[in-house]
């Protein structure tokens, strides 16, 4: 069954485009980020324009974390106060970042530098993660055989939380053990905006470790406090690109979201019967794979080398 | 032939009735019509003169037939897109160990859609190369194409390099398309062409040229057009999009937002029952 995407100007699979909003989803309200690192780039393998892929994609996002945010707000996992502080160092950050690009690109070819930093930094944060994990999971297994039940993993805890303790405008999160300068919060927002400016990306993967090992959040509230803001963060994305370059394609968009609204549902329930651990390793699995894929494709001969110039967005 | 039946596109029977007609009609006033043009002119019509884009659009099968002049051995017929939009694309090179984008080009006077339907091969229509060259085929375009480096170095092969990577991008689309068994040439003159529009073909005018050959030679020309528009959802969506942008992006915000928290809650009731 193919439906015609009128902005796209073509016409695609209805079950292939709601299977993968559903699979994005679902990892979407499993870890907790937007999925648009993965989305992307899964639409553009199946032909959509660049430009239609991004900007679509930012409004199926804002269904999909809408869903998930919706779903760990009412289990309790959404630090709202946090998700506001975190998303305005996100906004200034990702301005500085937007501008630095383009004084790097008027500088010379930068487009592979982008690319090489991406996937030094997947490698980065998904190996850590997953080694991190997979001694906790060692530890705990040499110590007590009995599992429990509960996903609120105490989060590891970060060696600069006693300095930023002792600067100004300590603010008191519900999420975070005591109080902690705002300016802590702040600046990990606008360091993830920056770096997801230069990477072109929205950052919900780089944004989710950044609250559990430099925040010290526990798993479950930094995935459902990132969904809260990536939901704003979307929406903001979805209203500048149909406004400004005409490229939200809402029949592709309703077409993912009528997957991905549920994927998502399925993965926030099912964050909720892992520990902290396992779902880093999943995610940390997940950020590899994409790191290898990136790797494999910057090191293989393409089958053409023309190709249309690529937008890259996503969240 | 490669041809692709679809209900879609049968006419009405009054329609092709109609057309049936005038055809008929064509056909008779052709002689004298070609006497005082003193060149062969032969009728020729779209089974359909516009293509609807509705959107359970999935790509078309366009036909035209006509009457060729007398002891025609050959027809070609050559279909293009009357819009030429600028595309901007990338080359990508290895250097050291990896494949990187290198440079980039602004490509203009290219159609967006050219396809060819001939009743045999053309090199075996038209005798002399240069002359298919320089009017039927993918070569025939180099002639008009122009681009030109946006950023990175210039090397001597782009040209050859960009052309063919274009070429092979557009017949992956199903855009290009050179068909040498897309037309059926009959004893009696009469003949059939057929065209696939793909899903991505874009809205707008298309003209065909339709060439009479004989013993390599042409000896007659003539043309059609055809419209690409879209119609009801479709229309509907992209005028929006295009001409009330705020309001659609807000009603895409609305209805995503809408959207994800109603399934959260459906997902509640349903747990909690």
């Amino acid at each position: 069954m193919y439906i015609y995407l009128p902005i796209a100007e073509m016409s695609i699979n209805v079950f292939l485009v709601v299977g993968i909003g559903g699979a994005v989803g679902f990892l979407s309200g499993l870890f907790g980020v937007g999925g648009g690192f993965l989305l992307t780039p899964l639409m553009m393998m199946i032909g959509i324009p660049p430009a239609v892929a991004a900007a679509s994609d930012s409004n199926q996002i804002v269904a999909a974390a809408a869903s998930g945010a919706t779903a760990h707000y009412r289990m309790g996992n959404v630090d709202i106060k946090l998700g506001l502080v975190i998303l305005a160092g996100g906004i200034l950050g990702g301005t500085l970042g937007v501008q630095a690009v383009k004084t790097l690109r008027e500088l010379g070819n930068f487009d592979f530098v982008i690319r090489a930093v991406y996937v030094l930094m997947l490698g980065t944060v998904g190996g850590f993660m997953f080694l991190e994990s997979v001694n906790k999971i060692r530890r705990t297994m040499g110590r007590t055989p009995a599992p429990s039940p509960s996903n609120v993993t105490a989060p590891p805890q970060s060696p600069k939380k006693s300095f930023f303790s002792r600067l100004p405008l300590q603010v008191e999160f519900s999420s975070l053990a005591g109080t902690t300068s705002l300016l802590f919060p702040l600046g990990a927002g606008a360091a993830v905006g920056f770096l997801a400016a230069i990477m072109g990306v929205g950052g919900g993967f780089i944004m989710v470790p950044v609250m559990i090992y430099i925040l010290g959040m526990p798993t479950v509230k930094a995935i459902g406090t990132d969904l809260f803001q990536i939901v704003l963060v979307s929406a903001n994305v979805t209203l500048q690109q149909a406004i400004r370059n005409h490229t939200v394609d809402l029949v592709l968009a309703i077409t993912l979201f009528c997957g991905s609204v549920i994927g998502a549902q399925f993965g926030a329930r099912v964050s909720r019967l892992l520990k902290g651990e396992q779902l880093r390793i999943f995610f940390s699995v997940i950020v590899l794979a994409m790191m290898f894929k990136l790797l494999i494709d910057l090191i293989t001969a393409p089958e053409n080398v023309i190709g249309a110039v690529a937008v890259s967005g996503g969240h | 032939m490669k041809t692709q039946s679809n209900p879609r596109l049968a006419p009405k029977p009054s329609s092709l009735l109609k057309r049936l007609i005038g055809l008929f009609l064509l056909c008779l006033l052709a002689p004298f019509i070609a006497t005082a043009q003193n060149d062969a002119f032969f009728p020729t019509i779209f089974e359909e003169d516009a293509v609807h884009i509705n959107l359970d659009f999935k790509g078309d099968e366009v036909r035209l037939f006509g009457s060729a002049p007398s002891q025609t051995d050959g027809i070609v017929a050559v279909l293009r897109s009357q819009e030429t939009p600028p595309m901007h694309l990338s080359r990508k090179k290895r250097v050291v160990l990896f494949w990187m984008t290198v440079k980039k080009f602004l490509v203009d006077n290219l159609p967006g859609c050219y396809q060819i339907a001939s009743s045999d091969p053309l090199h075996q229509l038209i005798k002399d190369d240069s002359q298919t060259d320089s009017r039927f085929g993918y070569e025939a375009l180099r002639n008009d194409w122009r681009y030109e480096l946006e950023s990175g170095q210039s090397d001597p092969d782009d040209e050859s390099v960009l052309f063919d990577g274009l070429i092979q991008m557009k017949e992956n689309q199903g855009l290009y398309k050179i068909d040498e068994n897309g037309a059926r040439l009959h004893d009696n003159g009469l003949f059939l062409c057929r065209f696939y529009l793909p899903a991505a073909i874009t809205t707008g005018q298309y003209i065909v040229q339709i060439f009479a050959l004989r013993q390599g030679r042409i000896v007659g020309a003539s043309e059609a057009s055809l419209s690409v528009e879209k119609r009801g959802l479709a229309w509907a969506l992209t005028y929006t999009a295009a001409n009330h942008s705020v309001l659609y992006a807000l009603i895409a915000v609305t209805i995503a937002l809408s959207a994800g928290v109603l399934v959260s809650f459906l997902f509640k009731r349903k747990s909690a029952h």
